[in-house]
């Protein structure tokens, strides 16, 4: 009898306790939980790392190939135009910052502003494209070819390597936004939303190192 | 005439300025330098090294806050945060040593 009335007494305490630990814990580990996985497919992910890693060899073959042709690298490297590539990353960059207008737009379950988001992306996009066109058609006019010599086979290569990447993402941004548009993803489903964006910031940021690589250090 | 707290004005101007317009703001002023760099030929005026070094060092600063604020893997788990850290610290030390070779 006299254990029952202690017992419920100890085992209320205790469970105060032991709730406010388990509050306490649970407050913590809120604090610092973070997700499992990033945003968008998983998939999209694997796909981004096996591109950088392309890109990355890419890049460290330009800076050791150059390291044997130091003045035919500095020589060639004065003849890209160090303004649209400064244009180009400040495009790229501005698109990567709509885009994740987009994606918060969505997520707060404004379908229209993610879709105007998205569109203002797919515009600098494109904006991008047709900077990189006029510059890469300066280059043929001035008869500069991948053939005119290593530096120019990596910086035409790296650089048509790349705006293939931004068309693919262009393409990808115009579905998600098509889909958008009908309604296909809301504040509970926008995975494709999140998939789409993580694609284009791998775009910008390969072109982030490829700016200052191929355009201004020497 | 609206009257608004000090807390209200605190939120209002939280909300106007999200992280990613400060982050946004400073991408474009990083790559403004690396652009005036190139511009002004500082490379040729002031010696190369220092100044490779500082277009290395804010190309990797950019690119991890693309990772990170961006691409939102600040709020993921560590694992899938370091990839792209060691992939831009790699690169970045490599082109260093490839353009100290000489």
């Amino acid at each position: 009898m006299e254990r029952g009335l202690r017992l419920p007494f100890f085992n209320f305490e205790y469970k105060l306790i032991l709730f406010n630990r388990q509050m306490f814990k649970r407050f913590l580990t809120q604090k610092q939980s973070k997700d499992d996985y990033p945003p968008g497919d998983l998939v999209i992910w694997i796909f981004i790392y096996a591109e950088l890693l392309v890109f990355g060899v890419l890049f460290l073959a330009y800076a050791f190939s150059r390291s044997n042709n130091l003045e035919l690298f500095n020589e060639s490297q004065k003849l890209v135009n160090q303004e649209l590539g400064a244009l180009n990353t400040l495009i790229l960059i501005t698109s990567s910052f709509f885009v994740v207008r987009a994606v918060s737009a969505i997520r707060e379950g404004k379908v229209e502003q993610c879709g105007h988001w998205l569109l203002a992306t797919m515009v600098m996009g494109s904006g991008f494209i047709v900077v990189k066109i006029f510059e890469f058609s300066e280059k043929f006019a001035a008869g500069i070819s991948l053939s005119t010599n290593t530096f120019f086979t990596y910086y035409l290569s790296m650089t048509a390597f790349h705006f293939m990447h931004v068309v693919v993402g262009l393409i990808i941004l115009g579905a998600i936004w098509w889909k958008n548009r009908r309604g296909g993803y809301n504040q509970e489903e926008y995975t494709g939303v999140e998939t789409g964006a993580s694609y284009w910031h791998m775009v910008d940021l390969v072109w982030i190192i490829l700016f200052p690589l191929i355009y201004v250090i020497r | 005439m609206e009257n608004s707290s000090p807390s209200e004005i605190k939120l209002k101007t939280y909300r106007w300025v999200r992280p990613c317009t400060i982050v946004w703001l400073v991408l474009i002023a990083l790559t403004l330098s690396t652009l005036a760099v190139g511009k002004f030929e500082l490379i040729d005026v002031m010696g190369g090294r220092p100044l490779v070094a500082f277009l290395l060092i804010t190309t990797f600063i950019k690119g991890v806050m693309i990772s990170d604020y961006f691409m939102g893997l600040k709020f993921v788990r560590r694992r899938w945060r370091i990839i792209p850290l060691i992939y831009l610290i790699i690169v970045c030390s490599l082109i260093w040593i490839a353009y100290n070779q000489n």
